[in-house]
């Protein structure tokens, strides 16, 4: 805020951001701004390290901004920066990682549009938390799973099913090529 | 609802009054007696019960086998032991006898030997092709069947061979001496053909041996008998028209190779493949197309 | 037995998820257009505040902010508006009919640019007879009749707020004062002065805000103000907070978008033969 800036501004990030920073769970450490910020630096720390990590779905959406960005500053500033190399310093501790974003996660998106990572939700767990006076205390977390694009793993979404040979689909399909085609053609000749 | 479709073709046959010496064909008038007598000659007296046991195979659970009456039973009956709803939803059945090699068969075709039978539905992964075949051949002998009851005067009808790629199927009718039928006439017959399917008729269903078909002249080998109109065909057909959902004949036009018959062009959906009428409209407005533009 | 075909089907599971994105596999992409747009100025931000978003994402109205451009535009079709930063000597002459000459100038160095649109306004210091003296402007203000850069540099911060709490001699400057011209193409100069504080108490902690501008507030302060300031609030790691910036801060695309109908807007009013002025200029990259 109140140094000058210095380079020119960097697009926009394509996932979803809310006006609003969400507070997290820090376990009553203070100040909570720099506790969540310390959350977040796990979160995308091991996040690059793993490439795929499941979370808490409130820390997944939180994290996948700061991860997006982090990336992106690589992308479109390169590691000779002096902003970019003083995020990287912060955001990834781990000296090695920095080494691995430069030269194996930022490649990978040199010609590519941001969102760079994927985020899924699974299907929520209760899990049991203590057993009070034989009173069992359950607790349900939403789970979500956070990626880097273009990881080694195989895909957390099954790949489209073939395309179904039932009567209806075969006709509607049939029905719905043909509707487009004409529509194509009536274009063609309005245009000219 | 019959009776505006009849006094119609009349009217227009008093009108054209062409009346052209009908060639007796070889074939034999194809009737719900004829059936019958088909019926005792391929599998005997229903008198006589003798006792066989099927073994239904279920997907899911273990097979379970069920006492029926050999010649009489079919399929549908066996699927009834397991329950209702798994016996109406059968489209098709999987036929392995103990002596011979398997088949598949409709689900009203008397079972005549010990056998293994597996359902086949319209939710049939490994059987896609052979379900749409018999769904299409159901629904063009189904349009020929109230057509005929519709129709006062002598027709007689061809099935060409409609693949769902085509989009829709035919039926080609003889002996309407190459009058089309107009727009309103279609509605009133699609609306007939509505009731008609309305009433659930069961496919009734004989297979028949060579032997059988050449002494009677049959032209094919199953006969199916849809309320009391009875046709011969190539292959199997679903259970019942209760498994017919949306349906509409949409055109007629001149037989290509033949001018004396004439092509009724048909489209339809399985009732338990629900769609919305704007699907549906775009399924029969191309249908429509592809039956007017092939020759 | 004779079996037709195989009776196990793999049946995939087929999963729903309430998330749009899919995983695309990273190696064949699109080709992104990462070039630079051609006559884009790289420091439009600084250079026009006035046409950013708002930093509250609420507030961001396209309609609104497209209206308020159209007469933004217009405006500065009617008074050359220079290029000035926080830090720049500025003189706006502005009429004042209760004066005899009808106009009145004044000549102070920008502490402040804020808000966004039609409602921008920018801040003038200056020491007049010992007293300091700040006159804020609305930049769209239309009784403003000129506005003349003296000097275009910039300062270390791009808020001078706490020049009120500096010495007077870094606030003092000549109202005869000639203007120095700016040779064009290039980069601005910083002027890296670092200000000396007044003794507390001062009218913001200014020591705890990391400015870069001022120098040594420490020493300076007597023993009381030490005892009571020397628990401080430590909050250097906000800058870290990369999404908190981009919260607040504007993105390539809406610049690019506004620059371009800048630079329409322009060409149209040239293509009419109405005037030559140009709107959309920087010194820094003109070529």
């Amino acid at each position: 805020m109140a140094s000058n800036r210095v380079a020119a501004s960097l697009p926009r990030i394509g996932v979803t951001i809310g006006h609003v920073p969400q507070k997290l769970k820090t376990g009553g450490i203070e100040p909570s701004r720099r506790a969540r910020l310390e959350v977040l630096r796990r979160i995308v720390t091991r996040t690059v390290r793993e490439e795929r990590v499941e979370l808490k779905w409130n820390r997944a959406v939180e994290a996948r901004p700061y991860l997006e960005r982090l990336i992106q500053l690589g992308v479109e500033r390169g590691p000779l920066d002096e902003y970019t190399s003083e995020m990287m310093d912060w955001w990834l501790p781990e000296k090695d990682l920095i080494t691995k974003m430069h030269e194996v996660i930022v490649p990978r998106f040199q010609n590519r549009e941001s969102p760079f990572t994927s985020l899924f939700r699974l299907p929520p767990q209760r899990l049991q938390q203590y057993i009070q006076n034989k009173r069992e205390v359950w607790k349900r977390y939403d789970i979500g799973v956070l990626e880097i694009d273009g990881n080694p793993f195989p895909p957390v979404q099954a790949e489209n099913q073939e395309q179904s040979n039932s009567i209806l689909d075969a006709l509607l399909s049939d029905a719905l090529r043909n509707h487009h085609i004409t529509l194509q053609e009536k274009l063609e000749t309005s245009a000219k | 609802m019959k009776v505006p479709v009849r006094s119609l073709l009349a009217l227009r046959k008093t009108s054209t009054t062409s009346v052209a010496a009908v060639e007796k064909t070889p074939s034999p008038i194809l009737s719900s007696e004829f059936f019958d007598h088909i019926r005792h000659q391929v599998y005997g007296d229903a008198k006589k019960v003798d006792k066989i046991v099927v073994t239904v195979k279920n997907v899911d659970e273990d097979s379970r086998p069920v006492l029926v009456n050999r010649n009489v039973s079919t399929a549908f009956h066996c699927f009834n032991h397991l329950s209702k709803q798994f016996a109406d939803d059968s489209v098709l059945v999987e036929v392995s006898p103990s002596v011979g090699g398997a088949y598949f068969s409709s689900v009203n075709q008397p079972i005549a030997d010990q056998s293994e039978i597996t359902r086949i539905g319209f939710d049939t992964r490994e059987h896609v092709n052979l379900v749409n075949e018999a769904y299409w051949r159901s629904c063009s002998l189904v349009t020929a069947a109230f057509l005929r009851e519709a129709l006062s005067g002598d027709v007689d009808f061809g099935f060409p061979v409609d693949n769902i790629q085509n989009g829709f199927f035919s039926v080609a009718v003889k002996g309407l001496d190459g009058n089309v039928f107009t727009p309103d006439e279609l509605n009133t017959i699609n609306r007939f053909g509505k009731t008609f399917i309305r009433e659930e008729k069961p496919f009734e269903t004989l297979s028949i041996p060579q032997s059988v078909s050449e002494e009677s002249g049959i032209q094919g080998d199953h006969l199916v008998r849809i309320g009391r109109q009875v046709f011969a065909t190539n292959g199997p057909v679903i259970r019942s028209t209760r498994q017919i959902g949306r349906f509409s004949i949409f055109k007629s036009k001149i037989g290509a190779s033949d001018d004396s018959e004439v092509l009724v062009g048909g489209v339809s959906i399985p009732h338990c493949q629900p769609t919305s009428s704007y699907s549906w409209s775009l399924i029969a407005k191309n249908a429509n197309q592809k039956f007017s533009r092939t020759q | 037995m004779f079996r037709p075909a195989a009776r196990e089907v793999v049946k995939l599971p087929t999963r729903f998820f309430s998330c749009k994105s899919e995983p695309t596999r990273a190696a064949p992409a699109k080709k992104s257009t990462r070039k630079e747009l051609a006559g884009l100025i790289p420091a439009f931000p600084e250079i026009y505040p006035d046409f950013l978003q708002s930093p509250v994402w609420n507030r961001r109205n396209a309609l609104k902010e497209e209206l308020e451009r159209q007469d933004m535009l217009e405006r500065r079709m009617n008074i050359d508006i220079p290029e000035f930063y926080v830090g720049s000597i500025v003189a706006v002459t502005s009429s004042d009919r209760n004066l005899g000459s009808k106009e009145h100038r004044f000549v102070g160095i920008c502490i402040r640019r804020e808000k966004e649109g039609l409602l921008h306004q920018f801040t003038l210091r200056n020491t007049i007879e010992n007293i300091g003296v700040e006159v804020m402007y609305d930049l769209y203000n239309p009784t403003i009749k000129k506005i003349e850069t003296l000097k275009l540099e910039k300062r270390l911060d791009s808020d001078l707020t706490y020049l009120v709490d500096a010495l007077p001699e870094y606030s003092t400057f000549d109202f005869h004062m000639e203007p120095q011209a700016h040779p064009a193409g290039t980069p601005i100069p910083v002027n890296e002065v670092k200000v000396k504080l007044k003794n507390p108490p001062w009218t913001r902690r200014w020591e705890i805000l990391s400015y870069r501008g001022i120098e040594d507030t420490w020493t300076q302060a007597t023993p009381w103000f030490k005892r009571k300031l020397h628990k401080t609030l430590v909050n250097d790691y906000e800058k870290y907070d990369l999404i908190a910036n981009y919260r607040t801060g504007s993105t390539k695309e809406q610049e690019v978008f506004v620059q371009e109908q800048m630079q329409k807007f322009e060409k149209e009013r040239h293509a009419a033969g109405l005037t030559r002025r140009r709107i959309l200029k920087s010194a820094a990259s003109h070529k």
